[in-house]
């Protein structure tokens, strides 16, 4: 049975008169990285001010795990906020005096040292870069071991290595250490290889949740898309193991090295009449661009997704 | 959460440019009073030049410095967009309102003490450190020192309500010239209000003058106005910042 750490039930918030969220019911279990996608004014930081506890919902209720409530949460929302007259160290020396607790100063530089700013810490913070105050604002995430971290879009204004370490650095704490993460981005590329579970928010609905792949399944998920789900479900080789099932596509794990490939042969050998196979990549974009396009013409929202199997990276 | 006001507000340069102010506005008063003195247009001792100096910063310029600082304490947090550490740290908001009002009260002590400090060493080196007389008694220079400091202390202490209507209306207005204003024109409109009649808080100013206009400051009734206006001084506060409480506390913090 999974822990849901932070349950959303019916969550909206109303400013002014303009709705930001509407109706938004979600869970995130302990130890998943579940990524919240969504264009500009979808009502994504909205909601996760909400969680956080920065902003009261008109309507509807969220409700945090007792672990939650008592070692409380770590992140940021918008940009890392900073005292920009203090330096990078002392900034997150704040952390320990907001708490009344006393500065851990091993702690702190490593922390530093983990998100690669141990030789800018006694620079002013106002004078860094944006890169830079993302990496600060990581640090100061990770100083106290809480069990839930909200990052909103931690990627942003970081290099391409700077990238691929923080990912690193999330993936290494959630295996390691059982963090659960909340984090937005705008870059489905970065999400695929990051996230296990995918929130797309448009004009402050959450239209889909979908279950991706674990960033060492990239390569190893695809979704395949028939008119007869149930044959389909019912003919899926051993070393297919169904992860997601939808009212016109299952996703699949693929085990014991078997490639696409062999999984389309093994299909139509079946006689199942597969219309596509692809990454669980092409399938998040596809669902992205589908959720901004019911968005558009204002259809009605996609139905959840069906959550299968309990996937904890 | 002290520790943290203190090192965002205190261990910094506006703190120190603040009071560098206080000591050049001391300079020119010190040469612009001795030169009089020097060329015959007035007559002060030291005492007066005390009183004269301390009247001057501690009513009139403290009070305008006071209430923009205690809109910058504020508003500088909405500004770096740091209360979003608040509901990360767990701070209360309440303590956060609180920490605002405490590094208020001890900026606006170390000014005032700064700037009396460098004012009595100026008296002592520039005015000759003669007997003065309150009314029909003579004061030795320890006493006239100590009462000084005193009136000095007090007129801070009033100044820290009307910070708080500062901070109260930055809560509103997210305004810092606003909020700044509405606090020390309110504070203005208290000192002139002194001339035009008694009213409950005429008694806040009386003890400032009475400590250092009377002989004798160890009565009954002087002691009375003393805790009086103690209790106004607090109470004002106390409500100000309960308002400013339930205001933060309904506040959305947007992001």
């Amino acid at each position: 049975m999974e822990t849901a750490l932070v349950e959303l039930k019916g969550v909206s918030k109303i400013w002014r008169s303009v709705a930001a969220v509407q109706d938004v019911n979600l869970r995130i279990y302990r130890g998943e990285i579940f990524a919240l996608l969504g264009p500009n004014g979808a009502g994504k930081s909205t909601l996760l001010g909400m969680i956080a506890g920065l902003i009261r919902p008109t309507a509807g209720e969220i409700i945090l795990h007792p672990d939650v409530q008592r070692r409380g949460m770590a992140g940021f929302i918008g940009d890392p906020p900073i005292y920009p007259h203090l330096s990078g160290r002392e900034n997150l020396f704040m952390a320990y005096y907001h708490r009344g607790l006393p500065v851990d100063v091993g702690r702190v530089e490593e922390v530093l040292h983990q998100v690669g700013l141990d030789h800018a810490a006694d620079r002013q913070a106002g004078a860094y870069s944006t890169g830079m105050r993302q990496r600060l604002g990581i640090a100061r995430a990770l100083l106290f071991p809480v069990p839930f971290v909200i990052l909103d879009e931690p990627t942003n204004g970081l290099d391409p290595e700077g990238i691929v370490h923080i990912r690193e650095l999330i993936l290494h704490l959630t295996r390691e250490h059982g963090y659960t993460w909340l984090i937005t981005s705008h870059i489905l590329s970065e999400v695929q290889r990051l996230a296990s579970r995918v929130g797309i928010m448009v004009g402050g609905r959450l239209r889909v949740v979908m279950h991706l792949g674990d960033a060492e399944e990239v390569g190893r998920v695809y979704t395949v898309l028939s008119p007869d789900v149930d044959a389909l479900l019912g003919h899926l080789p051993s070393w297919a193991q169904p992860v997601e099932v939808t009212e016109e596509s299952i996703t699949v794990r693929l085990q014991n090295a078997h490639t696409s490939a062999d999984l389309n042969t093994a299909l139509v050998r079946r006689g199942i009449r597969v219309q596509a196979l692809m990454p669980a990549f092409s399938r998040l974009e596809l669902a992205y661009l589908r959720a901004l396009d019911l968005s558009a013409e204002e259809k009605t929202p996609l139905k959840e997704e069906t959550h299968v199997p309990s996937r904890n990276p | 959460m002290f520790r943290a006001e203190i090192r965002k507000y205190v261990l910094n340069r506006m703190f120190f440019y603040i009071l560098a102010i206080g000591l050049l506005i001391l300079a020119v008063y010190t040469v612009l009073l001795a030169g009089a003195v020097h060329v015959g247009l007035t007559q002060a001792s030291y005492f007066d030049f005390i009183i004269g100096a301390l009247n001057m910063y501690s009513t009139v310029i403290l009070p305008f410095i006071g209430c923009i600082v205690a809109a910058y304490l504020v508003l500088s947090e909405y500004q770096w967009r740091t209360l979003i550490w608040t509901a990360f740290d767990r701070v209360p908001r309440y303590r956060w309102i609180i920490a605002k009002v405490e590094i208020l009260v001890l900026s606006l002590l170390v000014w005032l003490f700064v700037y009396f400090v460098a004012t009595v060493i100026l008296a002592l080196l520039v005015f000759h450190p003669e007997e003065v007389f309150v009314e029909y008694r003579a004061l030795s220079v320890g006493e006239a020192i100590l009462r000084t400091a005193f009136g000095g202390m007090w007129i801070a202490l009033i100044i820290v309500p009307f910070g708080c209507i500062s901070i109260l209306m930055s809560l509103v207005t997210r305004n810092m010239v606003v909020s700044g204003l509405v606090g020390a024109f309110s504070y203005y409109l208290l000192l002139m209000s002194q001339n035009m009649g008694n009213h409950p808080l005429t008694i806040l100013f009386q003890v400032a003058r009475g400590v250092v206009r009377s002989a004798d400051v160890l009565t009954g009734a002087f002691l009375t106005a003393v805790v009086q206006g103690a209790l106004i001084i607090v109470g004002l506060t106390g409500v100000i910042v309960y308002l400013a409480v339930v205001l933060f506390q309904r506040q959305d913090l947007a992001v």
